[in-house]
């Protein structure tokens, strides 16, 4: 018995070892219709992305100061315009808190904590943060984990409920992900792989619209000192700054996106000097 | 008096309809939309919940998160034993509405976690025949009986359990189901003949007819013979599934699975009635002008044969798929013999979203082949080949299909008690089904 045992094992092991071959010719063509993005989907993207955001707003008062907040939200449309996602209305809101991070939901609603402001010293460093938060949307980090989808209401899925004796799966899960996605930004992070997609994408929108590329370096840089050791440590939100940086330099200087485009030093430091 | 001693051997029993859903075959109900659209071949492909049937290595090739549903088949059974009562044919037939699967698999820590049920087997039989017999005796006199069956059999088999399965490397997995068994059977059979004939009918016989044959019959003013048979089965074990499922080369996809029930307990109840007015009747429940109760309870155990399934598939683009299955069954002494059963499936996208698959598949008798002249242990043997073809349809969340599986397959059988006398038997099967899967 035990010999038979050892030489099993023994062929599972040689098996394992031969080279590795690509699994995906077992995708069936239908499985390519997943990835079309409907009219239902953004509709559940929103409705998704703002029940996030008031649950976000709970937790967080916003800050109540038009002038400030009309000028985030001019920095954040003047992104937006270069954004691949013109199906949606992005929405910028200023939140009253001690702590330095910027948060955004599905369906275009991205928040900026006064904390991550004072922090700042020009309009392309705030520039970088909405556009990193930009980025989470845009590559629909959320919408992607949570499997937010439109309803399907064709014939075939409708028939489908029935013999199947189910609801609509975005239905049943949506729910359940509100409180996954909350979890997420306030407590779990996004995985690090969109945290430093976000990084590039974010970069590109500043050279995109004729910020200075380095913006997001120099504020991760002030970040890192204004904030003890322990807590960065403590910190799931975000992959270690360090690994950012390394990684964004990388992509900066492989991608020829070192420019040194304005800072909008003066016009940031004149509002945020009387509105903070 | 030519039918009498042919009735006679006919109202001592027609003992073989205890036989179960089917025990006699390993693939009487195909599992899952896309596998039984390919004629159950799916050893190779397994690659969604109903996978956890077939092969559970491959449900870590599931493209998404699934739940699946065969929410409604419909399945017809017909089996004819030809001339079987008096130069009539005898027709059992089944006919169920069965939800026959239903899994959920979901990505667990290194792995991909699952749980299904399937119904493997069904059978509900409702049979109420009269059978007109023509017992004439060759003076020219008419005399016609009516022999009534009465059959109500409802057995279920049941498999339901979790599943897990792990990805090795990329081109290789393994996984294990473990099914609960259960199978649970019903069966109510009623046999009642009754003979208009009078004691100056039969004198009327004896005179004209031969002596040996009417002495058969009966010396009182009504002749009858009734039998009363109940059945209840409750048998509980574990099937475990191991399987793995391998890639050999691009586009190329292997599989095996070794499964085998242990059964862990098995409880039966027997009830027997038989009241008789017939003369020379001496069995040991039946006795003449006597009513004979007979109660028997068996708890224990019997033994499956284990089971050895290969494939292979063959994914030439992403709109066409070929594939097939050997299943090898070990034989138990004096109980099943040793067989195998193949199939092969083919899956081809019309569109996008529009798929069509087409099967083909044996299901071999687990008995051997009748002897004439002897009375066999095992009552039946008929090889079973069959034919599917489905049509599914995919939104970005769900799939439908619709399919329809045909059974067909002649034989030998010995359906009389006592009787050497062999039938040719026909099995006809026609299942429709209606499947959804949901992607989570």
């Amino acid at each position: 018995m035990h010999t038979h045992f050892i030489f099993l094992f023994l062929l599972l092991l040689a098996i394992s070892s031969f080279p590795l071959l690509a699994d995906n010719f077992r995708l069936r063509v239908h499985t390519q219709t997943l990835s079309l993005l409907t009219e239902e989907d953004i509709h559940a993207e929103i409705h998704f992305g703002k029940t996030v955001a008031a649950r976000l707003l709970g937790q967080y008062p916003p800050y109540d100061n038009k002038a400030l907040t009309r000028y985030v939200n001019l920095v954040g449309q003047a992104l937006v315009l270069n954004s691949p996602r013109q199906d949606i209305t992005f929405h910028f809101s200023i939140v009253n808190s001690n702590t330095i991070n910027a948060y955004s939901t599905p369906g275009g609603y991205v928040f900026i904590t006064t904390q991550a402001i004072k922090t700042m010293q020009d309009e392309s460093e705030l520039a970088a943060v909405l556009a990193h938060e930009i980025a989470h949307i845009t590559e629909k980090h959320i919408v992607n984990e949570f499997k937010i989808k439109g309803k399907d209401d064709s014939i075939t899925s409708g028939i489908t409920r029935i013999v199947g004796g189910s609801k609509d799966s975005a239905t049943v899960a949506f729910q359940n992900a509100v409180d996954k996605a909350v979890d997420l930004l306030l407590s779990r992070g996004f995985k690090h792989d969109d945290e430093l997609g976000s990084d590039q994408v974010a970069v590109t929108l500043l050279a995109q619209t004729g910020y200075d590329t380095m913006a997001l370096e120099r504020y991760l840089r002030r970040v890192i000192k204004a904030t003890e050791e322990d807590d960065r440590k403590k910190s799931n939100t975000h992959p270690t700054t360090d690994l950012r940086l390394d990684t964004l330099n990388e992509y900066q200087k492989s991608s020829d996106l070192i420019l040194h485009f304005p800072q909008g030093k003066k016009r940031f430091q004149a509002i945020t000097s009387n509105n903070l | 008096m030519k039918n009498l001693n042919y009735i006679v051997l006919l109202i001592i029993g027609i003992i073989n309809a205890s036989v179960s859903a089917d025990e006699y075959h390993y693939k009487d109900i195909l599992i899952g939309d896309r596998a039984a659209g390919l004629g159950g071949t799916y050893v190779a492909v397994s690659d969604d919940p109903s996978g956890m049937y077939y092969n559970p290595a491959g449900i870590v090739y599931a493209a998404s998160q699934k739940l699946s549903a065969s929410m409604n088949t419909y399945n017809i059974r017909k089996t004819t034993y030809k001339n079987a009562l008096a130069g009539k044919d005898w027709v059992r037939s089944s006919s169920l509405l069965l939800p026959n699967f239903f899994g959920v698999t979901q990505p667990l820590g290194v792995g991909t976690f699952g749980i299904s049920y399937a119904i493997p087997d069904s059978a509900i039989e409702d049979q109420d025949q009269t059978i007109p017999l023509d017992i004439s005796p060759n003076d020219g006199n008419n005399a016609t009986t009516d022999f009534t069956i009465n059959f109500n059999n409802q057995d279920n088999t049941y498999n339901a359990g979790p599943s897990f399965a792990l990805k090795i490397s990329k081109n290789l997995s393994m996984g294990i189901t473990l099914y609960g068994y259960t199978r649970i059977q019903e069966q109510i059979f009623n046999q009642v003949f009754e003979a208009p004939l009078s004691h100056n009918d039969i004198a009327a016989v004896e005179a004209t007819e031969t002596i040996a044959a009417v002495d058969a019959v009966v010396n009182t003013e009504d002749v009858y013979h009734m039998e009363n048979l109940y059945i209840s089965r409750k048998e509980y074990g574990i099937k475990p599934i191991f399987g793995i499922m391998y890639t050999p080369y691009e586009k190329i996809s292997l599989g095996i699975t070794f499964s085998n029930t242990w059964m862990l307990s098995n409880t039966i109840v027997r009830q027997e009635v038989c009241a008789s007015t017939l003369r020379n009747i001496n069995t040991t429940l039946c006795k003449q002008g006597e009513l004979n109760r007979l109660k028997t309870e068996f708890e224990g155990t019997r033994e499956f044969p284990w089971e050895l399934a290969t494939g292979i598939a063959y994914f030439p683009s992403n709109t066409l798929m070929l594939t097939s299955d050997i299943v090898i069954y070990k034989g138990i002494n004096a109980t099943t013999k040793p067989m195998f059963n193949i199939s092969a499936g083919i899956e081809y996208y019309l569109t996008k979203t529009f798929a069509l698959r087409a099967g083909g598949f044996t299901n071999n008798a687990n008995t051997p082949e009748l002897i004439p002249g002897v009375i066999n242990r095992y009552p039946e043997h008929v090889d079973l080949k069959g034919g599917t073809i489905s049509l599914s349809n995919f939104t970005r969340s769900s799939s439908l299909s619709f399919g329809v599986v045909l059974t067909k397959g002649t034989g030998e059988a010995q359906v009389l008690s006592g009787s050497p006398n062999l039938q040719v038997t026909e099995i006809l099967g026609i299942t429709a089904f209606m499947s959804a899967s949901h992607s989570l």
